[in-house]
């Protein structure tokens, strides 16, 4: 369903390619105004196209049943014999396949238009920290979804504040190890998976770094999807149950 | 139309947004929706100043107020424009009242006005809000010198600015407006294309001069490139600043703003009203 | 396709006249064209003399429009509080409004839901705050798009029991009215028009409409199968139309029919019998506004909107 409905509307695809390019390349020009390195630049286009990752995550799986609840179509899902992990697993695989387009078109956009140097010798251990970052992600993410089915519009707010706190807190587009970061920032950071996953690509993709140097990275990244995955299935259950007993589970536009 | 039915139209809107706005959520998470995203803008721009700046070795106080003062009142942008456009979105789909809005014999621009207004009132407190944060977190907290003097801001520059630049983001609000009735698509992504060229070419948190030549012609071209400036000088009082001049661009590029807002919605509210779209729901 | 086919009426001032019809005959259409929310591709409408497509405003004023199936409201505030935004819309005085407000609100007994968030009200409630919203302005036209659609029985008769009393008492305005119920129609309307596939078949009083009838037989038959199909009435001679209403819940299945002849209802009980059906019940009924649209269009309202 996901993927039938990118293709159906187009141009959301050229507003997710268009959009992102044009706020990353602020960032870049900003670095530029300071005489910041190149490689600088890199890490606003690496932040910049997993936000697109963060994004689908949190709109695309924390917020679909909130979504499901406007549209009417929750009461559906709910009696259907399948898991709740498994519908949003579902939906959030989908969008996966056209966040990834999303996320390569604005990648390759931003490394040509900018002229970004890469030095990636070890393509795999990329890889295996992308992977891991998108399955604590994900984890994280319905997490989220059980408020969601909960809150309605107060959880749509919530995710609304969770982008830019986020994408601070992350080190999106600056690396939190810089000296001039707080030390309680940094501490905060440590908290997200997205600051790991980002870091590691960072220094295999842009500083030609290898699974020797992001090995803390990889740990910190399974041990997150480890403790969240769980965590989510209860707390799906547990905010399920407790909508249906205030009865606030299918109540519209709360 | 009669002025009292005006002013009662906005007057109306204006309660009605407050309302609609404050009560979504507790007030604490509505205070964060106007505190926590603006203020954590600033810190990824105000951050990525900084990391840059330190790795060359040097952190220009001038260019960070540039950036900070710039960021800050491009609030009354964005939360304008959004305003604007997710009230079609909302008052047709979901409250479905905008047809209602639109038979009742005060206009529908003028309850879009008000609302707009109420927009203004949030972002003005989120910008003080933020401003007031910013300071302390980068000049007491980080230690970044941030010249302004707050005694002697040039009141009478800035609200002039403030209120011009309004109207002209009213302005491009109506032109939101007006696509978004013209379709039945909720357009969520439009306002975001709308403020991310603005916030690239606006000189919002870098110098123009730092873009391609071309960038630097569409800068030129923009109003929010001198509603900031005059922003700023109101704070800086900087030499060599040309206020006439920038008074002057601002003024013209409003009325061009408004002008085309208003021939935009004009034509959407004839083609929604040929096609039916007034009460149309919209699909996701 | 035409949602409207050369539609011609004239309603006169102080009438409640009706427009009956299945879903998607154009009855919505009409509506919205003569309130201004949509504009025709040909044809003039005037409404209290002025000009929908050249005088919108100058009709805005002296309008309102209530629908049915639909809350229009802002479910954060409360009913109060969605009347006194409506109010001021509408350009009433302070002191006007809130006694307008308390009026209506006590007329359409919500008083104790007065201050209840519009999302927590029923939707019986929230058609009558609906309501109570539409007649703030004291219309001179008041358009009814099927105002008791969803309605519970005892609210959908107080609520045309109110319309009738403001029409013909209170306001003595001017009320348009659309509805696919025949006992709306014909319990509250002066004149009903009675419109299939955009085009106006019939316009009278509802009595009259009926009268025309009179010359037909209209008899009713009940079996006892959900499943009985009368596909067969179709090919047969002295048939006006008929219509079928299916009962999962008692498992039978009514059978409406207009004959021109008695013997050819006979003829049909027979073939029933022949086709095993039990046939529980059989007498002979008054003309509705439902049969005058059979004699017109050869099927009920359920059958044209199955279709």
């Amino acid at each position: 369903m996901r993927i039938k409905g990118g293709y159906r509307e187009p141009e959301w695809l050229l507003a997710e390619l268009v959009i992102p390019v044009i706020t990353l390349s602020a960032y870049v020009f900003l670095y530029k105004m300071v005489k910041a390195p190149p490689e600088y630049a890199g890490f606003v286009i690496i932040g910049g196209t997993m936000m697109a990752f963060w994004s689908n995550v949190l709109w695309n799986m924390s917020a679909q049943f909130y979504w499901e609840k406007e549209t009417g179509t929750l009461e559906a899902y709910l009696v259907a014999p399948i898991s709740r992990m498994a519908i949003l697993l579902g939906m959030a695989l989908g969008g996966f396949v056209n966040t990834t387009l999303r996320a390569v078109a604005v990648f390759v956009a931003g490394i040509l238009i900018f002229q970004v140097p890469m030095t990636v010798y070890e393509p795999f251990t990329a890889l295996l920290i992308f992977f891991l970052t998108i399955g604590a992600l994900y984890a994280l993410g319905m997490m989220f979804a059980s408020l969601f089915l909960l809150y309605g519009r107060e959880a749509w707010h919530t995710a609304n504040l969770l982008q830019e706190p986020v994408q601070f807190l992350s080190g999106t587009y600056y690396p939190t190890t810089s000296q001039v970061v707080p030390f309680m920032v940094q501490l905060l950071s440590s908290l997200i998976p997205l600051t790991f996953g980002l870091d590691g690509i960072r220094k295999v993709a842009i500083l030609g770094q290898g699974i020797n140097q992001v090995w803390p990275n990889v740990i910190a990244l399974t041990v997150f999807t480890l403790i969240l995955l769980p965590l989510a299935k209860k707390a799906l259950d547990f905010m399920e149950n407790l909508g249906k007993k205030e009865g606030r589970l299918t109540l519209r536009w709360q | 139309m009669a002025i009292g039915t005006i002013l009662r139209t906005i007057k109306q809107a204006v309660w009605l947004g407050w309302k609609v706005e404050t009560n979504w959520a507790d007030p604490l998470v509505f205070a964060i929706y106007y505190l926590v995203r603006p203020v954590a803008g600033l810190l990824i721009v105000g951050f990525i100043f900084l990391v840059g700046s330190v790795v060359t070795g040097t952190v220009d106080p001038g260019l960070f107020t540039y950036l900070f003062i710039g960021n800050s009142f491009f609030i009354y942008i964005i939360q304008i424009m959004m305003t604007m456009t997710m009230l079609i979105h909302e008052d047709r789909s979901h409250y479905e009242v905008l047809k209602h809005i639109y038979l009742a014999p005060g206009s529908l621009s003028w309850y879009i006005v008000g609302r707009a207004l109420n927009g203004v009132m949030n972002a003005s407190v989120s910008l003080l809000l933020t401003l007031g944060l910013g300071i302390a977190i980068f000049q007491y907290g980080i230690g970044i010198q941030i010249p302004i003097n707050w005694v002697g801001i040039n009141w009478v520059l800035l609200s002039l600015t403030v209120v011009l630049g309004i109207i002209c983001f009213m302005g491009m609000g109506f032109i939101l407006c007006g696509i978004n009735i013209m379709t039945s698509k909720v357009q969520f992504m439009l306002t975001e294309y709308v403020s991310g060229i603005l916030y690239l070419f606006g000189g919002v948190v870098f110098l123009p001069s730092i873009l391609p030549s071309w960038g630097q012609h569409i800068s030129n071209a923009l109003p929010v490139t001198y509603f900031l400036n005059m922003a700023r000088f109101s704070f800086l009082h900087q030499s060599g600043f040309d206020v006439q001049m920038n008074v002057l661009y601002l003024t013209l590029t409003m009325i061009a703003t408004v002008l085309l807002g208003l021939v935009v919605f004009k034509i959407a509210m004839f083609k929604a009203r040929r096609d039916g779209l007034i009460d149309k729901k919209e699909e996701y | 396709m035409k949602a409207l086919d050369g539609v011609s009426i004239y309603i006169d001032e102080g009438e409640i006249f009706g427009l009956l019809g299945p879903n998607g005959a154009g009855k919505t259409t009409l509506i919205k064209i003569l309130t201004t929310l949509l504009l025709p591709t040909s044809g003039a409408a005037r409404v209290g003399g002025f000009d929908v497509v050249k005088e919108p405003h100058k009709v805005r004023r002296i309008i309102s429009l209530v629908s049915g199936g639909e809350t229009p409201g802002y479910g954060i505030l409360s009913a109060g509080e969605n009347l006194w935004f409506f109010s001021q819309l509408y350009g009433l005085p302070s002191s006007t409004a809130k006694a307008e407000i308390k009026r209506l609100i006590a007329d359409l007994e919500f008083e104790d839901y007065a201050n209840t968030r519009m999302s927590k009200l029923s939707t019986g409630y929230k058609q009558r705050l609906n309501l109570a919203r539409g007649l703030l302005s004291n219309p001179k036209i008041f358009f009814l798009d099927e105002p008791t659609l969803g309605l519970d029985v005892l609210t959908g008769r107080k609520l045309r029991s109110y319309i009738v009393d403001w029409a013909k008492k209170e306001r003595k305005g001017t009320v348009l009215l659309t509805t696919h119920y025949m006992a709306e129609a014909d319990e509250m309307c002066d004149r009903v028009a009675i419109i299939d596939r955009g085009k106006i078949l019939a316009c009278d009083s509802p009595m009259r409409l009926k009268e025309n009838l009179k010359e037909n037989v209209i008899m009713k038959a009940e079996v006892s199968s959900v499943q009985a199909d009368f596909g067969f009435v179709d090919e047969m001679k002295g048939v006006v139309g008929y219509s079928q209403t299916r009962s999962i819940q008692t498992n039978t299945t009514s059978l409406k029919v207009m004959v021109r002849e008695e013997r050819t209802f006979t003829d049909i009980l027979s073939k029933l019998e022949g086709q095993n059906l039990k046939v529980l019940s059989v007498n002979k009924a008054e003309p509705t506004l439902e049969d005058v649209y059979i004699s017109l269009v050869g099927r009920g309202f359920e059958e044209e909107n199955a279709s």
